[in-house]
């Protein structure tokens, strides 16, 4: 495995932007636009095509990262970046009214990729409520038949990115 | 809020006269869109039936691509995002902060009467509506 390339995908505002942002050891490329919608109560920009970037491993070996639009007007770049990745992170936002759909959804859109590699979950904005639990996530899933780690993360720090990635690349060696 | 409603009907009858002169400006364009550039359609007019909900979130994201490429290759003022195929053009152009106009013709178009239509009615929409 000399590249990797993984793939963040989740709802608009969960904060896919942000993790890249956090994670990449280049400059991140970003494709946002100016919201001009209901989101722009939520924040000024959106993901329109994807977002870029990259995190180099103790070992030289190099993971390209793409984030997706959120948004689903634009699923048209979910399949152009799904192509060739190897695994796949999907943020939930716990403060959206029902975060166990939202998941439900992306796992529904990403059905190749996720049978042909792996998964992870992370779930942003527990700050902000803890309605939904991370037991709930898992029952979610065990009722789905998919088994995953569901893990706690704030898109803003690195450190919780890089733990997601860890247990992504711990998934796929397992797989 | 009646002001505010009577103002976007104004602005709603300017975009539509101005999309209907860049149509009718040359033979050759079958259809242009205006549309947000965060992938909302806002007004279009064709010479057929013509759906453009896709085709707005699509030209929102191929503009964006187009004008990072143009940043990564350190070309300054991306202009025009042209796509050129068998059987036409499509040229995307950028009006203001937040919006996009897509200019559609059939091959037979001369490329320099497509983008320079599409320019004029680019910069009037700009100086009309924003
Ligand atoms: N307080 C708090 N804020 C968060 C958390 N996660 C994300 N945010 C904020 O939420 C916003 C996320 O914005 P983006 O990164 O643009 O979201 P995105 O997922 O790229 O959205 P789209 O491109 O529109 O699909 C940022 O302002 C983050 O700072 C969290 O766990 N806690
Ligand atoms: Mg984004």
């Amino acid at each position: 495995m000399a590249e990797l390339k993984f793939v963040i995908t989740g709802t608009a505002g969960v904060g896919k932007t942000t993790a890249i942002c956090a994670l990449s050891d280049v400059p991140p490329v970003a494709t946002d636009a100016d919201t001009t919608d209901e989101l722009s109560l939520i924040k000024n920009t959106t993901t329109v095509a994807f977002d870029f970037g990259e995190v180099i491993l103790d070992d030289g070996v190099r993971v390209r990262i793409y984030g997706t639009p959120g948004q689903e007007r634009f699923r048209h770049m979910w399949e152009i970046i799904a192509e060739g990745a190897l695994g796949l992170i999907i943020l939930v936002d716990n403060s959206r009214p029902d975060p166990l759909q939202d998941l439900m959804m992306y796992i529904d859109n990403f059905q190749q990729l996720i049978a042909e590699t792996g998964f992870v979950v992370g779930v942003t904005r527990c700050d902000r409520s803890d309605r939904v639990s991370i037991d709930d996530y898992y029952s979610y899933l065990e009722s789905r038949e998919l088994f995953c780690p569901v893990i706690e993360a704030d898109p803003r720090s690195r450190e919780d990115m890089v733990a997601l990635m860890d247990a992504l690349m711990a998934m796929l060696e397992c797989a | 809020m009646l002001a505010e409603k009577e103002e976007n009907s104004i602005k709603r009858s300017v975009v539509d006269q101005n999309l209907k002169e860049l149509i009718s400006s040359v033979d050759s364009i079958y259809a242009v869109v205006l549309s947000s550039i965060d992938g909302h359609p806002i007004a279009r007019q064709a010479q057929d039936n013509f759906e453009d909900s896709k085709l707005a979130a699509m030209t929102s994201s191929c503009l964006a691509l187009g004008e990072k490429i143009a940043m990564e290759a350190n070309q300054n003022g991306c202009d025009f995002v042209i796509i050129q195929n068998q059987d036409g053009f499509l040229a995307l152009k950028r009006v203001g902060r937040k919006l996009v106009l897509t200019t559609l013709a059939d091959k037979s178009i001369n490329m320099g009467m497509l983008l320079s239509a599409t320019r004029q009615a680019a910069e009037k929409l700009y100086q009309e509506i924003t």
